[in-house]
């Protein structure tokens, strides 16, 4: 083997080790941007769900504290109507407002539990699925 | 008389016979054990095929025309020697077969496709070793036949024959078969080293599931990794670009007539053209040389050496990480896929039955197909 020979059979090692580790070292980069701009995208796309969220939920009572008072105490029947008539009456609102009470709190539950973006959690495709899922779920309840 | 004096049977020769044993075991293998059926079953078909004396299938004959060619001769100086097309449309097929999700989900397992290169090196410098001493014990191999022979340390068969096809083409033959007869025996060769380089709790090593990817990520990776590894070196554009247009097709969604066509029709078709003309190209003169031995030999070497490469840089990649690599996907860095991947996930297995390495195994297997692409891509920039 001639010097000229070892030589560039030394280049050929060195080059294609280089490239093989350059490369692929340069996929990585490539890949971690690609991750990072998805996570990027989940984060916006988890905020712009909230925020539409927040503007089709019902806007909350003016004087929750009346309501709440209201509702644990049961209606006192009218003065002009027969007792049993207005016992039965009475029951039927505090029923009706009962029902009621339970439908926000459970509203205001999902509310909360909408799934919060994290760098490390599952994929933003994922969280948006789950958000998604989330805010059609409150609509059929309101509907 | 004279005309068995031309028959085959009076022109048949040793050699010839011992190929047909050859032949003939590679298809028993295929049948029978059901190793590789589609690559050693055409290829054994083509041993028996090439040696047919007086058959001249394999013949190419360019001044005489055509019609004084063989067909094995014509596919073989058209499709490799001259054009080199059918490892590009392997490509084609293989990119619409990959799911890259592995690779983008933990890119991490790049690294282990390229230290899994460390065989061709090996077998490369192995290879030119004959050419130090005054009296070698064989006519010493160039610069480029050593190039070729320690591509097959890339356990890469498409990758080899390009390589061959262009820097080596009398060796295209022999490198090839012996190529894809170590890539069918990853089941043997690689279990030995990967228990031998790794401890029972280093088996046992439980991966974190890969996170989902999304579809945006799967459609810019290839477009991305095409733009940067041809402009790093331009020479694996063929495999490179075809490799990433088939998986294009496949995520793109929007082609799946195009996609079946790359990994069903077009695939095999270029399967059956390929293996039967390698196998053809193994006459008796080749084969009976002591180069052709001292291949076969190499061939193990680059190909234990690139198992090694793999397993040793995961361990030393446990050293910096926080979540663990299992050490036995590195030994997937040797292309072959997805066999290598699977013999990863079966020795994981092994160690812990709740151990499910294949998908991150596939990570390094994929990454092991573009490196050896971009090695290969490398010699014959300096070599070709």
């Amino acid at each position: 083997m001639t010097g000229i020979e070892l030589e560039r059979a030394l280049l050929l090692t060195y080059a294609g080790v280089g490239a093989a580790f350059v490369v692929l070292g340069s996929l990585i980069v490539y890949t971690l941007l690609l991750g990072g701009m998805g996570h990027w995208r989940a984060r916006r796309l988890a905020a712009r769900q909230q925020r539409q969220l927040e503007e089709t939920a019902p806007a909350p009572p003016q004087q929750p504290a009346a309501a709440a008072v209201a509702a644990a105490k049961p209606l006192a029947a009218p003065p002009n109507l027969e007792p049993p008539l207005a016992a039965a009456i009475a029951a039927a609102v505090a029923m009706a407002q009962e029902m009621q009470r339970r439908e926000r709190a459970e509203r205001a539950a999902d509310r909360e539990e909408l799934p919060r973006p994290a760098a490390d959690s599952a994929g933003w495709k994922e969280q948006g699925r789950i958000a998604a899922f989330d805010t059609r779920r409150l609509r059929e309840r309101e509907r | 008389m004279e005309f068995l004096l031309e028959s085959g049977f009076a022109n048949l020769s040793w050699g010839n016979a011992v190929l047909f044993l050859l032949g003939g075991g590679f298809i028993l293998a295929a049948i029978v054990k059901g190793m590789e059926p589609y690559v050693l079953l055409p290829i054994g078909l083509g041993i028996i095929l090439g040696n047919l004396p007086g058959a001249g299938l394999v013949d190419f004959n360019p001044a005489g025309g055509e019609q004084e060619s063989g067909i094995f001769g014509i596919i073989f100086n058209y499709a490799l020697s001259s054009w080199n097309l059918l490892p590009p449309l392997i490509f084609l097929g293989l990119g619409a077969l990959t799911d890259f999700g592995p690779i983008i989900a933990n890119p991490k397992t790049l690294l282990l496709g390229a230290a899994a290169q460390l065989g061709i090196f090996v077998a490369f410098w192995l290879a030119l070793l004959p050419s130090f001493f005054a009296a070698p014990p064989f006519p010493p191999f160039t610069l480029e036949e050593a190039g070729v022979i320690g591509i097959i340390g890339g356990a890469d068969g498409p990758t080899t024959i390009f390589a061959a096809a262009k820097l080596a083409p009398d060796l295209l033959g022999i490198t090839a078969v012996v190529a894809y007869s170590y890539m069918a025996s990853v089941v043997f060769v690689q279990p030995p080293l990967m228990r031998l380089l790794t401890t029972r709790r280093e088996r046992q090593i439980e991966m974190k599931t890969p996170r989902e990817v999304s579809k945006a990520e799967k459609l810019l990776f290839p477009a991305g990794a095409m733009l940067i590894i041809i402009l790093f070196v331009p020479e694996s554009a063929p495999l490179i670009a075809m490799f990433m247009m088939g998986n294009l097709f496949r995520e793109s969604g929007v082609v799946p007539r195009l996609s079946n066509a790359a990994s069903n029709e077009i695939l095999n078709i270029a399967t059956i053209f390929l293996m039967i003309t390698i196998g053809a190209q193994l006459s008796a003169e080749r084969v009976f040389q002591g180069q052709t031995l001292a291949i076969l030999a190499l061939g193990i070497v680059a190909f234990s050496c690139g198992t090694i490469g793999g397993l040793l840089f995961a361990k030393l990649l446990n050293l910096f990480v926080k979540d663990k690599v299992n050490p036995l996907i590195g030994s997937a860095g040797v292309s072959a896929v997805p066999m290598a991947a699977r013999t990863a996930h079966n020795l994981g297995q092994q160690a812990n039955p709740g151990n499910f390495l294949l998908p991150h195994a596939m990570g390094p297997n994929v990454a092991g197909v573009i490196g050896s692409a971009v090695v290969a891509g490398v010699f014959i920039a300096i070599l070709g």
